[in-house]
């Protein structure tokens, strides 16, 4: 195309990088960075958008009229249809952490005391955010894929169009759903991860029930309990914003409706295990 | 700087602007609407047709210009104040829109609940009931809006935005993706409103058959403004090439069909 001048590196054999100038150079880096910088941008343009649907949520949620029925079917379709795969998760990390407990332990002679660190860990962390993410997965990504088909066919827009408010009629009974959700399920998740690593220890390192459950009784106290649960409910919280914003801000028909359900998950999970540091943090100090 | 609508017109679009994002939709649009009239608003797909009736219903707000209906300036209306404009300004959606979870009963009821929440709920049955018969399609009160074809969906449609009475209908696409048998009974729907509750209609199409049907007058949207209003006689004879184009092309379709 450019004839003999040699401006384009034509199949030659010469090396190219020789021939371009610094600044193009210079260009071709900068282009690198600058989706860097786009992501950057998006991710805090993201962040504001949530934190507006926060507030907004809030305001509409503490006036009337309220729709207690409303929540309580999402109590159910969010709640109740996720004891399953909160009872599976928690069942099996109360073995593991159990038997892995035991087995450390046991290398000191102390295997008895075993109840005490499973409570510990199940009631502040493991139930809690276990929870979060497995339960969050299945109804953040649900709520984003309800949401989000209903903004690709305009059916969020026909509810503005007809008179009511898209948040109040679709947020509020989703979010408060969550927030009842969660702690409910979390304190499941404790119960069933204890029993479960009773079991285990008894029948592997022969620990009477008995003596599991006085060492546990003894350790924990009201706070682990409860500083679990509070957690959840932020969990809770985030899950339910971060589908509810994603749906709403569905781009480019159903396709973009696949993308923002992936979205959702990958932003909730990585928002509830910062978010569990920091609520730790927190916590404690209180 | 507050000056109003002339009195002739029911709603009028002032030097109307919009983008979304680097792209511009609208650069100085103006368009009035007259009482009682059934004005199509024709252009090539994704010049913004649909934009126009969002603005005046309030799910898009202009970048700037005005956006007036019955002596009021809509542009700068939060939510709030759109309440009673969305009593008397209704919107039948391109797919139709009705909520899936509720039935067909169910969305038709919707906007009585929400502007009427008082309402009784023997009369709120029997005004479904009037409006399904309105669209000819009665009794179907208890039907799924999954268990429809597109022709009923969109009847559907037209029977929940015409529940509350309203003086204007927006009908966006209302042919588009329909068997000729359902696209001349939506025809026939819009001229039927006009003539029995005496609604002003806002159309937007590409269906030019259907334009010709419908209109009172046509108005062709091109290069972000509105570039020629008139009744179906005078935009057949324009001699302004964007009307000629999109005319020209709709012929030659139809002699190669």
């Amino acid at each position: 195309m450019s004839g003999p001048t040699g401006e384009f590196p034509g199949p030659t054999g010469e090396f190219p990088m020789g021939d371009e100038p610094l600044h193009e150079l210079v260009q071709q880096e900068l282009k690198a960075i600058i989706p860097f910088r786009e992501k950057m941008n998006e991710a805090f343009e993201q962040f504001g958008g949530v934190t507006l649907m926060l507030w907004r949520t809030l305001a509409r949620a503490v006036r009337p009229p309220f729709a207690p029925g409303e929540v309580a079917y999402q109590i159910e379709v969010l709640g109740v249809r996720s004891l399953s795969i909160a009872t599976l998760t928690a069942v099996f990390a109360g073995l593991v952490i159990s038997l892995q407990f035991a087995f450390f332990l046991a290398r000191f002679g102390v295997q008895h005391t075993v109840g005490k660190v499973v409570v510990l860990t199940l009631f502040r962390e493991l139930g809690p955010v276990l929870t979060a993410l497995t339960v969050g997965a299945r109804i953040g990504s649900g709520i984003t894929a309800e949401l989000g088909s209903m903004k690709v066919t305009e059916q969020i827009d026909a509810i503005r169009a007809l008179g009511a408010d898209p948040i109040k009629k679709l947020v509020v009974p989703r979010v408060l759903a969550c927030m009842v959700v969660m702690p409910a399920l979390t304190a499941l998740a404790d119960v069933m991860g204890l029993a479960a690593g009773s079991a285990v220890v008894r029948s592997e390192y022969e620990i009477p029930f008995e003596q599991f459950y006085r060492s546990v009784v003894e350790t924990v106290g009201f706070r682990d309990f409860t500083s679990g649960i509070g957690k959840s409910m932020v969990f809770g919280l985030i899950i339910a914003l971060v589908g509810c914003f994603k749906g709403f801000n569905v781009q480019g028909g159903t396709e973009g409706v696949g993308r923002a359900t992936t979205e959702t998950v990958a932003i909730a999970s990585v928002a509830i295990c910062l978010s569990d540091f920091f609520l730790t943090k927190l916590l404690m100090a209180l | 700087m507050t000056e109003p609508a002339p009195p002739d017109a029911l709603i009028r679009f002032e030097n109307l602007k919009k983008s979304f994002g680097p792209k511009r939709i609208y650069d100085g649009l103006n368009l009035s609407v007259q009482k009682g009239e059934t004005l199509t608003v024709i252009g090539g797909s994704g010049t913004g047709k649909s934009v126009l009736l969002k603005c005046l219903i309030g799910l898009l707000s202009p970048d700037r210009g005005k956006v007036w209906f019955e002596g009021q300036d809509l542009a700068a209306f939060t939510d709030a104040q759109f309440q009673p404009v969305r009593k008397k300004v209704a919107m039948v959606f391109q797919g139709a829109a009705l909520f899936d979870s509720l039935t067909v009963g169910e969305n038709i009821a919707y906007p009585l609940y929400e502007h009427f929440p008082e309402m009784p709920v023997d009369e709120l049955r029997e005004k479904v009931a009037q409006k399904l018969a309105l669209v000819n399609l009665p009794g179907i009160e208890a039907m799924r809006p999954s268990d429809l074809s597109g022709g009923m969906r969109k009847r559907v449609g037209l029977a929940r935005a015409i529940a509350v009475d309203p003086e204007v209908i927006l009908w966006d696409e209302p042919t588009t993706g329909l068997d000729p048998i359902s696209t001349r009974i939506i025809d026939e729907l819009i001229l039927s409103m006009k003539r029995t509750l005496g609604c002003t209609s806002v159309v937007v199409t590409h269906d030019m058959e259907s334009a010709f049907a419908v209109s009172d007058r046509i108005a062709m949207l091109a290069n972000k403004r509105i570039v020629q209003v008139g009744t179906v006689d005078e935009m057949r004879q324009s001699k302004l090439p964007d009307v000629r184009a999109f005319f020209d092309a709709r012929a030659g379709a139809t002699r190669r069909a």
